[in-house]
């Protein structure tokens, strides 16, 4: 009876939406003016503006005038994943689309995503991308880049403390913070509205000295809990609240006010990405990036995560998919990568294409994006990873505001999981 | 009969619009339905067990309507007083009606923004800036504390609100007449008794409005405490609106999302409509 109710109500909803997009359909295929007539058409919904997008659209269509994309955008992260999930709801489901740590236990798990692991285009993808979009030994999203993050530093501030780099042992780096201070140079600060970087950091250092592919992965298949394996990189990455070296205020800041404040030459260091890298550059300072410190037993690493893989629709069938793999064939071709990197940003880490990126750069690029040695929790949680985000973002502000113990903040992690 | 059909379409939107999705959310609210796949089941009243179990779910619950209940007093406290100055005769008057009304303008997202930078914890904050030259005090990290967090978040509702809500007032003053107060100076009233006798009474009507708007519109919020706290520190400043959208969009729990939408919708119906029975009794016995 029940069951009867449910599918009388799905198919209602579907009758609906399917009312919906058909008006949207007819609409486009007004505008369009069907110059597709004969072509084989698959429908792309990017998260690039069409602007950004268009060139290697434009270029995939001549190098294939039998195949036409039919291209529509929405802004990422949020709405992008909204806007799918309607369409995938309404039974519209695009031939290509992007997957995300995010959503991919979702789109995996209701097999909405094609297999793509034995697709020749996967060949020279980097093995963090590999295994971000993995699941049960096979892969769902081909991912052609990636970003690490670093400490960015002011050499001329450093050098008031008689250093020329960031150390790369964490009691160094938190001696010479305290040097810092001492001249009244402010050493560090960090934002707290993530979980912070340089913990990430010292995770996922610790998963690649133990040659430990899984990382945090072993928590979701019951194998380990947080309380096993947060407490003690957070209690190194702690030590700059308990020696006195960053107050509370992390909790209220923002990335963009760290960075106005590094430009405005009143902060030693902080932890960025590529994203800031162009504003610092444009500045008069004297500046370097380095990788995060190695916590002790530990080593040199980034906080860093694959970029968003391209995914095929499971329903995609015949033409379709041919037309879909030759597509991402293409974004995966010497080409489509320069395209991506030239129009897109896309710092790409395949083994067989190397952008021009930064000098300061540079030895982040080759020694930690291009190898793998980059980690971010929410990769390796292969359940329920925003809601999880989320509550470790709201635990760690309690600790810094002295709220709660480190190892509270690993026992609530795993109630969370718990209730999820 | 001719006059009933033109309310057709409207019918039509509302039930196209409101009632077939509220319907539709009930029904997920009982399901597993994630958001992507289509095949559901029943699960009875687990996704309310779920949403009344949730520490953070019952924070965000308990500063809704701390936020919903301290801006509708504060504004309305502030705004009647400041429409009795703005009715009066001065020197630029139009220009200070105009700066006060001004403040609601741009969307509350914005203003959020922007009051994140006056607030900032750094030394070269706007606040901490002001406060360090005239008293020499330290910066203080105005966003980083449960409770001060809060109070900001209130204080620029508050800073927001009070100027349209002073011009909502300022209509129902004009409407006024004279001569009530022109009586009642003759019979030797002072300027607090004519607001208490006069004024109060006459503006109930107004009361009854504003405080309804504020009401509905502080139960709903989203765009402040997310633009300028992101629902920080810890889940101190989380509202109910932003959990429905991050359980039901960001996190694929749109069974969650859709009983924490149906818990919501009947909280703010049974709050509006008590607050409306409270506002029309005291009408009545003002008036």
């Amino acid at each position: 009876m029940i069951s009867n109710i449910a599918s009388t109500a799905v198919s209602r909803r579907q009758a609906l939406a399917g009312l919906g997009m058909a008006s949207i359909a007819a609409t486009l295929a007004a505008c369009g003016g069907g110059g597709n007539s004969g072509k084989t058409t698959i429908t792309y919904l990017s998260w690039e503006t069409e602007e950004v997008a268009r060139p290697l659209i434009d270029a995939f269509e001549d190098a294939n005038p039998d195949i036409a994309i039919d291209f529509s955008y929405s802004a990422p992260t949020a709405g992008y994943f909204q806007t799918l999930q309607t369409r995938i709801a309404g039974n519209q489901q695009p031939t290509v689309h992007r997957i995300n740590p995010e959503t991919k236990e979702k789109l995996i798990g209701e097999g909405l995503v094609a297999d793509l692991t034995d697709e020749p285009f996967m060949g020279a993808i980097a093995d963090a991308n590999l295994r971000a979009y993995e699941d049960d030994g096979k892969i769902y999203g081909a991912s052609f880049g990636a970003w690490a993050a670093g400490v960015v530093y002011n050499r001329d501030l450093l050098a008031q403390a008689g250093a020329d780099d960031v150390p790369q042992a964490w009691d160094e780096f938190l001696d010479l913070c305290k040097q810092l201070k001492g001249a009244g140079v402010t050493p560090y600060r960090e934002s707290v509205q993530d979980i912070p970087s340089m913990f990430q950091a010292f995770l996922g250092a610790g998963y690649d000295l133990a040659g430990d592919e899984r990382g945090e992965k072993k928590i979701f298949t019951g194998e380990s809990t947080f309380a096993e394996e947060w407490p003690e990189p957070m209690k190194q990455w702690y030590r700059l609240y308990d020696e006195g070296i960053v107050g509370a205020e992390s909790v209220s800041l923002t990335g963009t006010q760290l960075k106005e404040d590094f430009i405005a030459g009143n902060l030693a260091m902080f932890i960025t990405g590529p994203w800031d890298l162009a504003d610092i550059a444009a500045s008069d300072l004297n500046w370097g990036i380095s990788p995060m410190p190695a916590a002790p037993g530990g080593e040199p690493f980034a906080t860093g995560a694959p970029d968003p893989g391209f995914a095929i629709s499971a329903s995609a069938q015949g033409e379709e998919l041919e037309a879909a793999k030759k597509f991402i064939t293409f974004l995966a071709s010497q080409e489509g990568l320069r395209l991506a990197n030239e129009h897109i940003g896309t710092l790409v880490n395949t083994s067989d294409f190397t952008v021009e990126v930064a000098p300061e750069y540079q030895g982040l690029y080759d020694d930690y994006l291009k190898t793998s040695k980059i980690y971010l929790p929410m990769n390796y949680w292969d359940h329920a990873s925003d809601a999880l985000q989320l509550e470790g973002i709201a635990l760690c502000q309690q600790l810094v505001q002295g709220q709660i113990t480190v190892e509270q903040v690993a026992a609530g992690m795993d109630t969370k999981l718990a209730s999820l | 009969m001719a006059s009933s059909a033109f309310l057709l379409p409207v019918i039509a939107v509302f039930v196209l619009l409101f009632a077939v999705p509220l319907a539709q959310t009930f029904y997920f609210s009982l399901t597993n339905f994630s958001g992507y796949s289509t095949d559901v089941e029943f699960v009875g009243l687990k996704n309310y067990a779920t949403v009344f179990s949730d520490p953070s779910l019952l924070q965000g619950l308990v500063f809704t309507i701390m936020f919903a209940l301290a801006t509708t007093v504060l504004i309305t406290v502030f705004a009647i007083p400041l429409a009795v100055v703005l009715n009066k005769r001065f020197l630029g008057r139009n220009l200070v009606r105009s700066l006060f009304f001004f403040l609601s303008v741009p969307s509350m997202a914005i203003l959020g923004l922007v009051w994140q930078y006056i607030l900032s914890p750094l030394d070269t904050g706007v606040v901490n800036s002001i406060l360090h030259s005239l008293f020499g005090a330290d910066a203080v990290a105005w966003l980083a504390q449960s409770t001060s967090a809060r109070v900001c978040v209130i204080l620029v509702a508050v800073w927001a609100g009070v100027g349209w809500h002073a011009t909502l007032y300022l209509a129902y003053l004009q409407a006024i007449p004279a001569d009530l107060y022109e009586q009642a100076e003759l019979d030797g009233a002072g300027q607090l008794q004519q607001f208490r006798h006069i004024t109060l009474p006459q503006l109930a009507p107004g009361i009854v409005v504003s405080t309804f708007l504020l009401m509905s519109g502080g139960l709903k919020v989203y765009d402040l405490p997310f633009t300028l706290t992101k629902g920080g520190p810890g889940f101190a400043t989380n509202t109910l609106t932003q959990s429905i959208i991050v359980q039901g969009i960001a996190q694929g729990r749109a069974d969650v999302g859709s009983a924490l939408a149906v818990i919501f919708t009947a909280a703010v119906a049974l709050i509006v409509l008590a607050q409306l029975a409270v506002s029309n009794r005291i009408e009545r016995n003002l008036s």
